[in-house]
């Protein structure tokens, strides 16, 4: 058994699939920050979801510790994968207490209340969610999916929406955990922020011809030409 | 994990709902004293006992059971389609069991005599489940707050069309019925059936007490949510079933109840702040209980005709200005 994500001949996509013209077979392995680059259109989106088993691959398939993802009910997946959506809930009334609080069933409050230490916001305990700011709440989130103490984050575009200060912390916050011994799965556009980043243990580059590894230690200039390089997205692409 | 508690407000709105209800059972074209309603709700003798047993206590049950489901059908539709503008009327689903009752009441006499009440309410209730699944597939699909409303409402046009059809083809008295069934009232049926309408309320909201974090999870997102372990597939289930059911079987009680389901869960969160459905829960509960107890007695007083003012008519005009407070204050993102 073959431990973290084995993607084998995977088509992630909708219908017949995104105009991949070779399926996706990969490894990821291990704690420290996984990266997936790619300009919009290529299906990274659709890649980390179905990764996260949030949606059913076209064809091929997931495996996570040698257990294809698609068979585990959601409770089992949720405690081995957490996942970080694009957009922060807008439309929940709940507080980031409260929010916290649904991270597990048995989740304690002073854990909670400590992960907020670690965010750096011990006072927003009684604020709504839906009225912090897109980088308050999306650190909020982080914190709600290391709560709930799956091995594994997935992240997608956490940081899109953010500023750039939020997008330091968040990384900053995202590098910390992965000190700490969690594996993230991230997509993302920030290449500078994953630039001299001692957390980040793999790199790829997704295009039309699948996962292409790229070197970790190269410079944001590197990977900004194998983006260039990449064949351009295809029209018909319905997710971004 | 919550240190303010819904208990405090709970109390003064199951206070306030007795209240409602005993001046309900007090007062009417007979008043009756304290005393008097007291022996008959012990005793059903004399002519107190009449009035309350067959009058006024089927009508406080029956108020108070489609009040509360009422409330808690739009309170899981406003938090399923994560909608605040969602409810049993809205969506269609209320439509959706009228053109069962219609077929049962006004279309008797093409399929062999009346159905009876079973029929009636077996028929209210298919149409309602028939109109939440349509929702519940397009909502599924297409996401969107406008989107959603507007389907509900283009749907209810249409069966409301085919509705006229049928009238327009009925017998005099079945038609007369419908007409009188579709301004709502909680002044029809017997106690057992309001009693019924009340348990099934208490039930509903037992159920969605074992639902909470569930629902609490699911305001963060259909995609948060089934990473937390919540998927949408049993929730669907969920919230057809028991909001279905219960719009179905109350509109064929009591007619197509307007705006109750929508404004109830809106009150709530006006006077309460906390959004856990721990709360909410309970709180929507009462409160439409509340709510119809309170449009009841503008329907029985005094000064309106002798037949009472039509239910859905008070209704309205309590509902509407309530809408258009949320549409005006709050901003939400498609």
């Amino acid at each position: 058994m073959e431990k973290g994500f084995v993607l084998s001949n995977l088509v992630p996509g909708y219908g017949k699939g995104q105009g991949l013209t070779s399926p996706v077979n990969a490894v990821f392995a291990g704690p420290g920050i996984h990266a997936i680059i790619g300009r919009n259109g290529q299906g990274k989106s659709t890649l980390i979801r179905t990764m996260a088993g949030l949606q059913a691959p076209v064809a091929g398939q997931v495996l996570l510790d040698g257990l294809p993802i698609v068979r585990m009910t959601a409770a089992d997946r949720a405690g081995r994968i957490a996942f970080v959506d694009s957009t922060p809930p807008r439309g929940s009334g709940l507080t980031v207490g409260e929010v916290l609080g649904l991270a597990r069933p048995d989740v304690t409050a002073g854990e909670c209340r400590a992960w907020l230490e670690r965010i750096g916001a011990p006072d927003w305990w009684s604020a709504r969610i839906a009225e912090l700011s897109d980088g308050q709440a999306q650190r909020v989130m982080v914190a709600r999916a290391a709560l709930q103490g799956a091995p594994w984050l997935v992240l997608d575009e956490p940081t899109a929406f953010l500023d750039v200060p939020a997008r330091e912390d968040l990384m900053a916050l995202l590098g910390e955990m992965a000190e700490a011994g969690l594996a993230l799965l991230l997509a993302t556009h920030d290449l500078h922020l994953l630039q001299n980043n001692s957390q980040v243990k793999s790199l790829h580059l997704m295009n039309r011809s699948g996962l292409q590894p790229l070197p970790t230690a190269a410079s944001v200039k590197d990977w900004e030409n194998a983006l260039r390089n990449a064949p351009p997205p295809q029209n018909n692409s319905q997710v971004k | 994990m919550n240190s303010k508690s819904w208990v405090p407000s709970g109390a003064v709105l199951l206070v306030g709902v007795l209240l409602l209800g005993l001046s309900h059972l007090l007062w009417g074209s007979v008043d009756l004293t304290p005393g008097q309603v007291f022996k008959a709700l012990t005793a059903d003798q004399g002519l107190e006992g009449t009035i309350v047993h067959s009058v006024r206590l089927p009508r406080v049950l029956m108020a108070m059971g489609a009040g509360g489901g009422l409330a808690l059908s739009g309170l899981l539709m406003q938090t399923f389609f994560r909608n605040p503008l969602a409810g049993p009327s809205v969506l269609g689903v209320t439509s959706g069991a009228s053109m069962g009752v219609a077929l049962a009441v006004l279309g008797g006499h093409w399929i062999g005599g009346a159905l009876g009440f079973s029929g009636v309410v077996a028929a209210a209730v298919l149409g309602s489940f028939a109109v939440l699944a349509v929702v519940l597939a397009v909502a599924a699909r297409h996401g969107g707050v406008v989107k959603l409303l507007v389907f509900g409402l283009m749907l209810s046009y249409a069966v409301g069309a085919l509705v006229t059809v049928m009238q327009a083809s009925a017998r005099q008295a079945a038609l007369q019925e419908f007409v009188f069934w579709g301004m709502g009232t909680f002044g029809n049926g017997s106690a057992q059936a309001g009693s019924g309408l009340l348990l099934g309320a208490v039930l509903l909201a037992g159920l969605a007490t074992g639902q909470t974090r569930s629902l609490d999870i699911w305001t963060l997102g259909p995609r948060t949510a089934e990473s937390m372990g919540v998927a949408a597939r049993p929730l669907r289930w969920f919230i057809l079933g028991t909001t279905g059911l219960f719009t179905g079987v109350a509109t064929a009680l009591c007619g197509p109840i307007a705006f109750l389901g929508l404004a109830a869960p809106h009150v709530v969160r006006l006077f309460h702040a906390q959004r856990s459905h721990k709360s909410l829960v309970p709180l929507t509960l009462l409160t439409g209980s509340f709510l119809a107890l309170a449009a009841d007695l503008a329907v029985r007083a005094p000064w309106s005709d002798a037949g009472g003012w039509p239910l859905n008519a008070v209704l309205s005009l309590m509902g509407a200005p309530m809408v258009l407070h949320v549409l005006l204050k709050r901003t939400w993102r498609d």
